[in-house]
């Protein structure tokens, strides 16, 4: 029997086309997609608490109408690069501030400007004045709100009491992006000798090398192998440091520890590996920045390893799970 | 002599090679460049989703009842059950027709063809023979260690995984070394990666080996002209066989009368006994005759 090449490449489409909307019907097709879309509360509307930190400005606005130019002038982000400016970056513009700003800020923000349900927790969260002051002015926050607002408004051009130094190493990339009005951390990362900032948090001491972490340059792509090569770190103590069998060192990625450590009640990735790897080589750490947790191994690892101050001791203490 | 037009088939499978490719890549980058404020109404997924490849690398878990491999879903081995089948019948058609990653390195290799004609798949015989072995060790290789860790260790240094992801700026600096490598090397060797490291090419080309319908030379009307050799992305001397069994065919059906082959009716895609008569009784000097009888033809038809 002979067939045209033709027929054989129409069965084979027509194959796979039938099975794919067949098991895309029986609900049994599942390609990994990526659905980054909020879900829909009751209202109709997306949820605020879903409001992811991967999210870009744009997608705020697309979500939530909330204008991008709005959320530029509320966080100090040029409004050049606002519309691809992530959510989660937000902290490196306040890098230094009284209070810590970070994605939770903005899912108060929105739910503020928006005027809809939000849950403010034991009210620790505290907005920059640039965002109250644009809520107030083109938002439609509820009574209760604006009671919020006059005593959790903090101006982010002062710094912390006490925290001279508290955002030594933290000028981040993304910091470039802040307004000069509005961003704390715009300040000289040299230093690293802070003893601690208004909420308690504080740059890390006892640099070896004076170096911002901040050069350590590891994303979710990044094998072990990488980080080990690159930052001398001993294959040994990373391995140990996040439970890694010798075969997991050689072929994870740092984004994978986030499967490894699904159950962890705090997320595990690659912030943890650039703590980790900042506190072991003894670069300029800025804790401030965001909270950023390690396993128990890994902080058992840099303890024995030695030259952590005593902040990074008490830090890690309480970022241990 | 001119160059002969590209045929309705040719032009088909350039038309399904980079409509899977674009798929691909786009539906892998959509959330990507969401980010970056471009919103595309196009579906979304991982990579390894739509890779039947994964299909068989996480075989072994969901054998043992471990589950998917982290990033494989169910949807990769729904393709590789798909793929499997259209191979059992037609051969390897998805590596000729619908893979992007060999999309990406015969289109490369246009271009070397075109800027190192005299270079291009210049690799020696005895190398070549060696280095066709290879992609059987890479996937004994990858099958036995993604049982052993339990993720996609392939991933790590896959280059068709980095070409997709390139976008996101997470791939693993191995990966993009490989993808380097593998476009360089597609100036110069056609199908680099398919001839020689790909173990999902492994797997399929021993399946194709049994497949029901294969291409096959009508040896009485064969004239030796060996054009369907020359066509052979592959490297397969299709000339010297009655019906192709090579695991290296890829049944992109260059090779066929109508495309490659001169002579109609001489190699088509059929099942066993498609063709009168499967052994060569032709002498050699009779065959290099029709051969340049054949030539002489189609230089008068263009």
């Amino acid at each position: 029997m002979r067939i045209k090449p033709a027929v054989a490449i129409a069965t084979t489409i027509a194959l796979a086309v039938v099975v794919i909307f067949t098991t895309q019907a029986l609900g049994i097709w599942n390609a990994g997609a990526k659905d980054r879309t909020p879900g829909v509360g009751a209202d109709g509307a997306y949820r605020v608490a879903d409001l992811k930190g991967s999210f870009t400005f744009a997608e705020i606005e697309q979500y939530y109408s909330v204008p991008v130019a709005s959320l530029a002038e509320a966080f100090g982000v040029d409004e050049i690069q606002a519309a691809s400016f992530q959510s989660k970056n937000v902290p490196s513009n306040f890098a230094g501030a009284a209070h810590a700003v970070n994605n939770d800020t903005v899912k108060v923000f929105v739910a503020f400007y928006l005027g809809s349900d939000t849950d403010l927790g034991d009210g620790s969260t505290y907005l920059p004045a640039t965002a109250a002051a644009v809520i107030l002015r083109d938002g439609s926050p509820t009574d209760e709100q604006r009671t919020y607002l006059a005593s959790h408004t903090f101006d982010p051009t002062q710094p912390a009491a006490n925290g001279a130094g508290a955002s030594g190493g933290a000028n981040t990339g993304s910091a470039s992006t802040a307004n000069s009005g509005s961003g704390g951390g715009a300040t000289d990362g040299a230093s690293g000798a802070g003893t601690g900032s208004g909420t308690g948090t504080g740059s890390g001491t006892g640099s070896k090398t004076g170096e911002s972490a901040t050069s350590i340059e590891l994303t979710g792509g990044n094998t072990f192998m990488e980080v080990s090569a690159n930052y001398g770190i001993p294959s040994d103590d990373l391995s140990k440091a996040f439970g890694l069998t010798a075969e997991q060192y050689a072929f994870y990625q740092l984004k994978d520890l986030k499967t490894l450590y699904a159950d962890s009640p705090q997320s595990i990735g690659a912030g943890s590996v650039k703590l980790f790897v900042a506190l072991y080589a003894g670069y300029d750490y800025d804790l401030s920045v965001a909270e950023t947790y390690l396993p128990q191994s890994a902080v058992d690892v840099l303890k024995a390893h030695g030259g952590l101050s005593s902040e990074q001791a008490a830090y890690l203490d309480a970022h241990t799970v | 002599m001119k160059r002969k037009p590209a045929s309705k088939l040719s032009i088909a499978r350039s038309v399904i090679q980079l409509g899977v490719f674009a798929f691909v890549f786009l539906g892998t980058n959509v959330a990507v460049l969401a980010k970056r404020g471009v919103n595309l109404p196009f579906p979304s997924f991982e990579v390894h989703g739509v890779c039947p490849f994964g299909g068989v690398e996480t075989l072994y878990a969901l054998v043992t009842g471990a589950g998917f491999v982290h990033k494989t879903q169910a949807s990769a081995v729904i393709l590789l059950l798909v793929v499997l089948t259209s191979t059992l019948l037609f051969g390897a058609v998805f590596c000729g027709w619908f893979c992007p990653f060999g999309t990406f390195q015969e289109f490369i290799g246009k271009l070397g063809k075109r800027l190192f004609p005299k270079l291009y798949n210049r690799v020696p015989r005895r190398a070549d023979h060696v280095l066709r072995y290879v992609r059987y060790a890479v996937l004994v290789f990858i099958v036995v260690m993604t049982a052993r860790v339990g993720k996609l260790v392939f991933e790590t240094f896959d280059p068709y995984a980095a070409l997709m992801n390139v976008l996101t700026g997470e791939v693993p600096t191995l990966a993009l070394i490989a993808l380097g490598i593998v476009a360089v090397a597609s100036l110069f060797i056609e199908r680099p990666f398919c001839r020689y490291f790909c173990p999902f090419g492994a797997v399929l080309g021993l399946v194709g080996m049994v497949s029901l319908f294969r291409p096959r030379r009508n040896v009485s009307t064969c004239i030796g002209c060996k054009r369907c050799d020359r066509s052979c992305p592959m490297g397969i001397e299709v000339s010297g066989k009655d019906a192709v069994r090579d695991p290296g065919c890829i049944s992109c059906y260059r090779c066929m009368s109508g495309q490659a082959c001169p002579k109609p009716d001489t190699i088509v895609l059929g099942t066993r006994g498609a063709l009168p008569g499967q052994t060569s009784t032709m002498p050699g000097s009779v065959q290099a005759m029709h051969a340049h009888a054949a030539e002489t033809e189609v230089s008068h038809e263009n």
